[in-house]
């Protein structure tokens, strides 16, 4: 018999083998037991979408079968790898990027830029750390930290505080990278950013004659927009929450106007108001955009804060009860406001309210506090203090940071200016950076 | 009806299957006796071995349900997995076989009952030279004539090269040659 035949017929012996047979009942209902608590468990897995997803993918014989071949396997992984080399590299990229807070609303608290004897210093929130900014010869007032917490911008003027023109200048909020934005302002006011942290708005005069309100690229590129006079000579333009328009002030009263300087319309008029705005801003625009809030004294001389929206209606006054207010700010939030407020004879007192003017909190441990900035995270205020100490009489002129809820003391920051009377305007401006 | 909707009602039988304890144990004893018997076939008749590999096919086939595309017939695919099953058996086997020494003895002892088994002809003689040869031959036997696989794969399956299966296929027909007897002798 040949190999092959011999072949042949071992299998045929083999394959009789191949015939039907049931397994044994009892050893059918013991497996059955045993299977079907995992049956169980798999249903339950199949019914999560995770199990949807992947039963979906497994049976679907595209996919199947491009997976079957080794070589697209290997492709596979190394299309794999370049995607997670890819990943670390946006993961290094984006890190490397710093997150920014939203231009409104709360926000972290960052450092706080104040002046001291003609130069601007920045404190960590906690008051320490003080450090002055490398910004160069002169004198520096008045800085602002942009929305986004990245730069400031302020007044420098050449020769000697406060006198003479002043050039608006913008730097890193460490103070490198300065950037000249508009030279030689006369009667510069103070400078408001807008929102997108992109431009500035001042009022002052690029040359003789009245002043002018200006908007200007923060990285000095272009000549700035004039948005004209508004009669008599235009101060203190602030922007909007939007960044569309502008609320700036004149001896005519208050107007709204456009980020070009179209379509200016008068909200309040100045007939009935000696004078708009007390160091520092000449109103606020609330954070939704709706309300400003503005400090104005009347005709009789007395100083208050008011409230007006666009809706066309008269102003209201929320400094209730008093016989000064002055130096109103919303909080970060929108739902409060800061102001000072005439106290038991020894000064103003730090008083924060609803938006109706119901007074909601008085802080009146120390007197001739002024122009309150609220912390991002509007749980903490700073004001300036030029009568620091329990006799209340004139000294070297403080910063100092309150604590809303009253659980820690207050902060003392000495700020003294180059002179006792030398106190700026604008007592402190915080960084907002991104939450935690 | 079209390939791929087949397919899918298949992939849905055995979904439909786990989706309740009443219609699994329908579907088990539907389709149990088919895979039982492959394997027993394949073990040389052992069966509690044949019971115990089949519950582990069934265990596996729960486990990789979402492997089943439905391209094949149910029966197939658990087939497909018993017979992994059976090669890992065979492969323990053979490992065991070997830290034991046995495999010479056990050839022996086979071929000494040859007389007895030759003239039998029934498949329980079948079974028992089957079960009498070692891991390796019962393995390349099971794969190669039952199966049909080709020897490529079925040395895939056991881990060698298609060289050394098809000569471990001749040694294997040998072996049960001579273990069962003249009858496959003489011609």
């Amino acid at each position: 018999m040949t190999d092959g035949r011999a072949d042949l017929r071992v299998d045929m012996q083999i394959r009789r083998l191949e015939t039907p047979v049931r397994p044994d009942e009892a050893f059918v209902s013991a497996s059955l037991a045993d299977l079907l608590p995992q049956v169980r468990r798999a249903r339950s897995r199949d019914a999560s979408w995770l199990g949807r997803l992947s039963r979906g993918l497994a049976v679907t014989p595209r996919i199947r079968e491009w997976w079957a071949s080794p070589r697209r396997v290997a492709l596979g992984g190394i299309l794999v790898l370049i995607a997670l080399v890819l990943f670390g590299l946006l993961v290094v990229i984006i890190g490397s990027h710093r997150r920014l807070p939203p231009p409104f609303g709360l926000a972290g608290n960052g450092r706080i830029a104040y002046v001291e004897q003609g130069h601007v210093d920045t404190a960590d929130l906690n008051g320490g750390d003080r450090r002055q900014l490398p910004l160069g010869p002169g004198f520096q007032t008045e800085p602002r930290f942009s929305p986004d917490g990245t730069r400031i911008v302020f007044k420098h003027f050449a020769q000697s505080p406060n006198q003479g023109p002043a050039d608006v200048e913008v730097a890193d909020a460490d103070g490198l990278n300065l950037v000249v934005v508009t030279r030689a302002v006369t009667g510069l006011s103070h400078i408001s950013w807008s929102p997108d942290s992109q431009d500035v708005a001042f009022s002052g005069a690029l040359g003789p004659g009245a002043d002018h309100g200006y908007v200007a690229h923060a990285d000095g590129s272009g000549s700035p927009v004039d948005l004209g006079t508004f009669g008599t000579g235009a101060w203190d333009p602030t922007w909007s929450s939007d960044g569309t328009r502008l609320v700036i002030v004149s001896e005519l009263g208050m107007f709204v106007v456009n980020r070009d300087g179209t379509h200016s319309s008068l909200i309040v008029g100045g007939e009935t108001v000696k004078e708009f705005g007390q160091r520092g801003e000449a109103a606020e625009w609330s954070p939704d955009g709706t309300l400003i809030v503005y400090t104005a004294i009347d005709l009789n001389d007395s100083q208050q804060v008011w409230v007006v929206g666009l809706d066309g209606l008269p102003p209201r006054r929320i400094s209730l009860d008093t016989s000064l207010g002055r130096d109103a700010t919303w909080s970060p939030d929108g739902t409060r406001l800061a102001y000072m407020r005439r106290g038991s004879g020894l000064g103003p007192v730090l008083t924060i309210c609803d938006p109706t003017g119901r007074v909601l909190d008085i802080l009146p441990r120390a007197y001739a506090w002024y122009q309150p900035i609220w912390s991002p995270d509007g749980t903490k205020i700073v004001v300036t203090d030029d009568r620091p100490g329990p006799d209340n009489v004139p000294g070297p002129a403080v910063r100092v940071i309150v604590d809303l809820a009253r659980k820690q003391p207050d902060i003392i920051i000495p700020a003294p200016g180059i002179t006792p009377d030398d106190v700026p305007d604008w007592a402190a401006s915080w960084q907002r950076v991104a939450k935690p | 009806m079209t390939a791929r909707t087949r397919s899918v009602e298949a992939a849905n039988e055995l979904q439909e299957a786990l989706a309740s304890d009443h219609a699994f144990e329908a579907w088990y004893r539907r389709t149990l006796p088919r895979v039982y018997a492959y394997v027993l076939s394949r073990c040389g008749n052992d069966v509690s071995l044949a019971e115990e590999l089949s519950q582990l096919t069934f265990v596996a086939a729960i486990d990789r349900r979402a492997q089943f595309d439905g391209r094949s017939d149910i029966v197939t695919w658990l087939c497909g997995i018993a017979r992994h099953k059976l090669a890992d058996h065979f492969r323990a086997m053979e490992r065991d076989e070997r830290r034991r020494m046995q495999l010479h003895v056990r050839e022996i002892q086979a071929s000494e009952g040859a007389a007895q088994l030759a003239n039998l002809d029934d498949r329980a003689a079948i079974a028992d030279v089957l079960r009498s040869l070692p891991a390796a031959h019962r393995a390349v036997l099971a794969f190669v004539v039952l199966d049909g696989l080709p020897v490529a794969d079925a040395g895939r399956l056991m881990g060698r090269s298609p060289g050394a299966t098809q000569s471990l296929l001749h040694r294997a027909r040998e072996s049960f040659r001579r273990a069962y007897g003249g009858e496959l002798g003489d011609d």
